[in-house]
């Protein structure tokens, strides 16, 4: 089974999950809309995923895939309380635009 | 450990009782937590030894030695005074008073994690224990507008910067096949296959690190979010967070990535250099109080970087400890002040203070004392903090420390700004003139912070040697 995993070389998960996480950085830093920087920044963190999954099965290791679980119940726990910030926020302005929001710059 | 457990069963006990009616209890339960919290870990520190031995089944995950213990006891104790504080602060909450004081407890559990790593693991465990609350806390106002900014724009940034420092840990682990500390300093000293690899690696994770502790270039979000959170909770980012930061930045770095220290300790250094050189410049144009202290803040992540430079002088973890020490007890008293001041006379910017040396000579006495302390004024205990500091690196970058004391200079002159107004500017209208009540909670906190700042000022070397 190893081997037909391993038929793939790791520089192509690596290369793989580097574009993925560079869209993801790329979203983060571009997109207006909050919920769209949201699923940006959960783009990165399954790109991460991905690679420790992969490096994990390539190193013989079970510590990458315990690592793969604590991200997910982590991003689960930012994601509840990031979509609760986005609520209240949309509750008083009645919008999800980021750029909007710049009444603390002087 | 001990200390970890008592202040997580405390905030689990904070929760319940802000179910009931009566509101009063709250307060003295998360001080006693944290009194007692305090008590172990200088009982473990006494005998760090037995405290080892006593945990040894975790120190896979988890290693309570003498930095982890001193640099607890750093973090709980300005827990400690802010919680203090915080009659005054949270006296507007009702509903949410119990959950506010649960959130800064289980946030301080994420901080010990972060002091006391030895897997990375618990690293990425603990950063988010301790950030995950506080994104909650930035926008515990949820009628004001720039609480709520504050609070998206501090998940943002603290969500990104896991991501990026995640995929950092992600390419060392694919070279070192290890999350331990240990076992990643062995692979990398007997050479790893894909050195680029690692090296993109420990930079993505100094970058996610420096997001966290607010170093530039990666600083443009500290100002906003410290300006837009409410007074205590930005003096927890301040002190709390900024001592959890530095201290995993340091043990991480120290112990995993020593061997290849040639390769990211210049990076750094131009981090450094960059840090204080633009915040102490920008701060010197803040007339906004936590605007200026957010400037002033990112300017002290600037010297504190300099240990982390200097990883391989002996003193450097005592010298880190030391100042962080003096910089918290610092911020929190002024912050106290601040707190009390704006609240009665609403208003944020310096103006606040004017007169202050007249209708309350004590609060004005507090204010002056820790920001000379800040600006590290000779006789006090910023200055030895400083001076620690900036004698352990000197040998290495001598530029980084000329450069150090310049800045230190520069930020003497934001500093006087508030003790001028405070002292020289005369009250003009009538709010101005009235005097400060001071409640007993801020009294008590502000007369603690100035014992242990005159402590520290009289016996620096006695707590130096602590760790």
């Amino acid at each position: 089974m190893l081997e037909i995993i391993r038929t793939i070389p790791i520089e192509h998960y690596v290369i793989y999950s580097s574009i993925l996480f560079a869209i993801g950085v790329f979203g983060v830093l571009v997109r207006r809309n909050a919920i769209v920087v949201l699923m940006c920044i959960e783009l990165m963190l399954n790109a991460v995923n991905l690679l420790l999954a992969a490096f994990s099965t390539y190193l013989s290791d079970a510590q990458g895939q315990i690592m793969v679980f604590f991200i997910m119940v982590v991003a689960a726990a930012e994601a509840a309380v990031g979509l609760g910030i986005l609520v209240m926020i949309y509750r008083n302005t009645k919008s999800t635009d980021i750029h909007l929001l710049d009444n603390l710059r002087n | 450990m001990t200390a970890l457990l008592i202040l997580f069963f405390t905030a689990l006990v904070t929760l319940f009782a802000g179910l009931s009616k009566s509101k009063t209890a709250l307060q003295p339960i998360v001080l006693t937590g944290c009194a007692l919290a305090i008590g172990s870990l200088a009982f473990d520190l006494y005998d760090y030894q037995g405290s080892l031995q006593r945990w040894a089944d975790l120190s896979n995950m988890l290693r309570f030695d003498s930095f982890s213990l001193s640099f607890g006891l750093v973090a709980v104790i300005s827990s400690f005074l802010i919680i203090a504080l915080s009659g005054y602060a949270f006296r507007d909450l009702n509903q949410s008073l119990g959950d506010n004081y649960g959130l800064i407890l289980f946030s301080l559990c994420g901080a010990l994690c972060m002091l006391s790593f030895t897997n990375i693991v618990m690293l990425f465990l603990g950063i988010e224990i301790l950030s995950i609350p506080l994104y909650v806390l930035a926008g515990s106002r949820r009628s004001q507008p720039k609480g709520n900014e504050a609070a998206l724009k501090y998940f943002l940034m603290g969500a990104f910067a896991t991501g990026i420092l995640l995929f950092g840990i992600t390419l060392v682990y694919g070279n070192t096949a290890s999350f331990d500390l240990a076992s990643i300093s062995r692979s990398i000293e007997n050479g790893v296959s894909s050195p680029i690899m690692l090296h993109v690696g420990i930079a993505l994770i100094m970058i996610g690190l420096s997001f966290k502790v607010s170093a530039a270039p990666f600083h443009f979000w500290a100002p906003d979010v410290y300006t837009g959170s409410p007074s205590l909770v930005t003096s927890f980012m301040a002190t709390v967070v900024k001592t959890a930061g530095f201290a995993a930045f340091f043990r991480l770095f120290s112990t995993a990535f020593a061997s290849v220290e040639s390769t990211w300790s210049f990076p750094l250094a131009i981090i450094a250099a960059l840090t204080m050189t633009l915040a102490n410049t920008t701060a010197l144009f803040q007339s906004n109080f936590k605007r200026l202290m957010a400037y002033s803040s990112v300017a002290h992540a600037g010297y504190l970087l300099l240990a982390i430079l200097a990883i391989d002088n002996a003193g450097a973890g005592n010298a880190l400890m030391f100042y962080l020490l003096t910089y918290s007890i610092a911020t929190i008293c002024a912050f106290g002040v601040f707190i009390l001041v704006s609240g009665q006379k609403r208003d944020n910017s310096i103006e606040a203070f004017n007169g202050l040396g007249k209708t309350n000579p004590f609060l004005a006495a507090v204010v002056s004392v820790s920001l000379l302390s800040l600006a590290g004024i000779p006789p006090l205990a910023g200055f030895f903090g400083k001076y620690f500091l900036f004698t352990v690196v000197f040998e290495k970058y001598p530029w980084l420390v000329t450069l150090a004391v310049i800045n230190s200079a520069i930020s003497i002159y934001y500093y006087f700004k508030i003790i001028a107004a405070a002292y020289f500017t005369k009250a003009e209208t009538e709010l101005e003139n009235e005097k400060v009540v001071v409640s007993t909670g801020v009294r008590w906190a502000a007369i603690i912070g100035l014992v242990l700042m005159i402590m520290l000022t009289i016996m620096p070397g006695s707590v130096y040697t602590l760790m």
